[in-house]
């Protein structure tokens, strides 16, 4: 296997009395896009700030290209990286000094420096911002500004610290767009932090989910979106709680589950007899005016008690005996002539099911 | 009401006369002041940026005494300075007592705790992030420091007035230290006490004067400098 191109072993820090991040492993690929997601304050931003070489954890080890950061080549390893803060600070000057300022502090000669200000200005349409002053920017140009201070240093790891969070939605997927085009097309190895689901899901080719300091899960985005390792993470990726239930048998990749007598095929480890949560993402449930025959092996009839208006979905709540939400689309809605109190039927793919052991609750 | 403004009078014809004395004590004045005013920022400067980036056990303290040395009163450095620097004190063998040397150090035991005390006042102003977001672009911790004294400068210029101010104004201590020696340590605040004291007020007036235009211009200065800067950083605002 190839070494990776970070590594963090065995690393604990603490501030005062409390413990932020425990963090036995982690490792960063040479060319991927690793999320860091997580819920606010779980110890995201002293990940990454340990990661990137400006703070030093109180207890573990941090090697790169398999050699280990010592004070002496703190800084060279440190120059091979960018952070980039969630508030961009730019400095005093305008908008080409805040672009230079890194190959300023490296030393780099002019004529490079020319040629990289040209490249970074054109990846980031920044042209006619160059000469304009820092600090009379808006919040979108300012990071646009901020992406390219890190982009035209060429780093060997970029890690961006909630980078959009503080931007209006109109810009912030502007901007997520554009980074997911210069990513692209310039191999760039990131680690991104975020606690958006959508910019996770969005961005990374491989995620880690960070709660309390601990990594929870860590793996490919549509593993760990589709099949989450806990509860906890279940609903940070945009699962609901569906019921609970017990296992009645184990029906090869499958579990029977039965709540108040309703039988539920799912997808899951667990023992037979055991209690087990499900987990379900609204957006795969199928609302029908009556069942069908398809592939789909749970069908539940309920009553629809609510119907909201989301952002670009609509959430339809129905009352099957228990409470199943459903997110479709307005055009949806609109031909199956979904109202209040109206019957429907609920299609669900056992895959699309997650059973977890009901004992595994968070904090435990 | 009479004699000020005869005397008020006779000071603008001594002015006007370009009075030879007059402008070699004005000028004395400023080379022992700026000399004072720019050690006091090698030293205050440094002070203040490092009491604003580090911590450490004793810091508090540090601080509490520079803000008390703000306002030290001079004729107590006055004091001090002559003890160490008289003929049969520590330093006597440095032969400074009455000369502009001992004026000069005097001076900057008085401006040092008032530039460190603005500066420290200034760094703190600085958002903590400059720091983190030079480190985070590849600066070393002196870069880093260089930027933060940068981002600054503005308010630094307060320190430096400030410095200015306190040293030119000064009488107690560079009269002790210097013994306002005709044509050797004589400045325009001794002049002034000399003069009234001898009932020359017209002298006395005239030398006020020039103090009173080097302040304004050295300040003028600075405050050019300083709101011509700080329009051009003004955030957006609604008209």
């Amino acid at each position: 296997m190839e070494t990776p191109y970070l590594e963090m072993k065995g690393v604990r820090h603490s501030y005062g009395p409390l413990r932020v991040l425990d963090v036995p492993l982690f490792s960063v690929a040479k060319g991927e896009c690793l999320v860091v997601f997580g819920p606010n304050g779980s110890g995201k931003s002293t990940l990454l700030r340990i990661a990137s070489l400006l703070e030093k954890p109180g207890r573990g080890r941090v090697f790169y290209r398999g050699d280990e950061v010592s004070g002496k080549t703190g800084l060279d390893v440190r120059r091979r990286f960018v952070l980039l803060l969630q508030q961009p600070y730019l400095f005093r000057g305008n908008v080409e000094k805040n672009v230079l300022f890194g190959l300023k502090v490296r030393g780099r000669p002019k004529l490079e420096i020319r040629k990289r200000l040209d490249k970074a200005a054109r990846m980031f349409s920044l042209g006619p911002l160059l000469d304009r002053d820092a600090r009379k920017l808006s919040g979108g140009e300012a990071q646009r500004v901020n992406l390219a201070r890190a982009f035209i240093l060429e780093p060997d790891i970029l890690f961006l610290d909630e980078p959009f969070s503080a931007l209006d939605a109109p810009t912030r997927e502007d901007l997520i767009h554009e980074l997911k085009r210069v990513l692209k097309e310039t191999g760039q190895t990131t680690v991104f932090v975020t606690h958006h689901r959508e910019e996770a899901a969005f961005l990374a080719t491989r995620v880690a989910v960070l709660v309390g300091g601990r990594i929870l899960q860590v793996g490919e985005t549509e593993r760990v979106f589709a099949s989450p390792a806990n509860d906890e993470v279940a609903r940070l990726v945009g699962h609901a709680t569906l019921l609970k239930g017990t296992v009645e048998e184990r029906r090869g990749e499958l579990l029977v589950i039965v709540h108040a007598g309703l039988r539920i095929l799912a997808a899951g480890e667990a023992r037979e007899g055991s209690e087990v949560l499900l987990f379900l993402r609204p957006e795969d449930v199928l609302l029908a005016r009556r069942k069908f025959e398809s592939s789909i092996r749970n069908w539940f009839e309920g009553r629809v008690v609510e119907v909201s208006p989301g952002d670009r979905l609509v959430l339809v709540s129905l009352d099957c005996g228990f409470l199943l939400k459903a997110r479709l689309t307005r055009a949806a809605v609109d031909e199956l002539g979904l109202r209040v109190g109206e019957t429907a039927w609920a299609g669900i793919k056992a895959s699309s099911l997650r059973a977890l052991p009901a004992g595994a609750e968070s904090g435990d | 009401m009479d004699m000020i403004w005869t005397g008020i009078v006779k000071a603008v014809n001594m002015l006007a006369s370009l009075d030879p004395e007059i402008y070699a004590i004005a000028w004395l004045t400023v080379k022992i002041t700026v000399a004072a005013t720019l050690i006091g920022l090698c030293i205050g400067i440094p002070a203040g940026l490092g009491l604003s980036v580090s911590r450490f056990p004793g810091r508090r303290l540090i601080i509490a005494l520079i803000n008390t040395g703000m306002g030290l009163p001079p004729v107590v450095v006055g004091l001090f300075v002559a003890l160490f620097l008289w003929r049969i004190g520590p330093l006597g063998s440095l032969r400074l007592i009455y000369t502009p040397a001992a004026m000069v150090i005097a001076q900057v035991l008085i401006v040092v705790p008032i530039i460190a005390g603005l500066s420290l006042a200034a760094f703190q102003n600085v958002d903590p992030s400059a720091l983190l977001q030079a480190r985070a672009l590849g600066a070393s911790k002196a870069q880093a420091l260089l930027v933060v004294l940068k981002e600054s400068r503005l308010p630094q210029l307060a320190a430096v007035m400030a410095g200015f101010g306190g040293a030119v104004s000064e009488v107690g201590a560079v009269l002790m230290v210097g013994g306002n020696i005709n044509g050797q340590t004589r400045v325009l605040t001794t002049a002034i006490v000399q003069e009234t004291r001898m009932g020359r007020f017209e002298v006395a007036i005239a030398l006020s004067f020039v103090l009173l235009a080097l302040s304004f211009a050295v300040n003028a200065l600075l405050t050019f400098i300083q709101q011509k800067g700080a329009q051009e950083w003004k955030p957006h605002t609604w008209k």
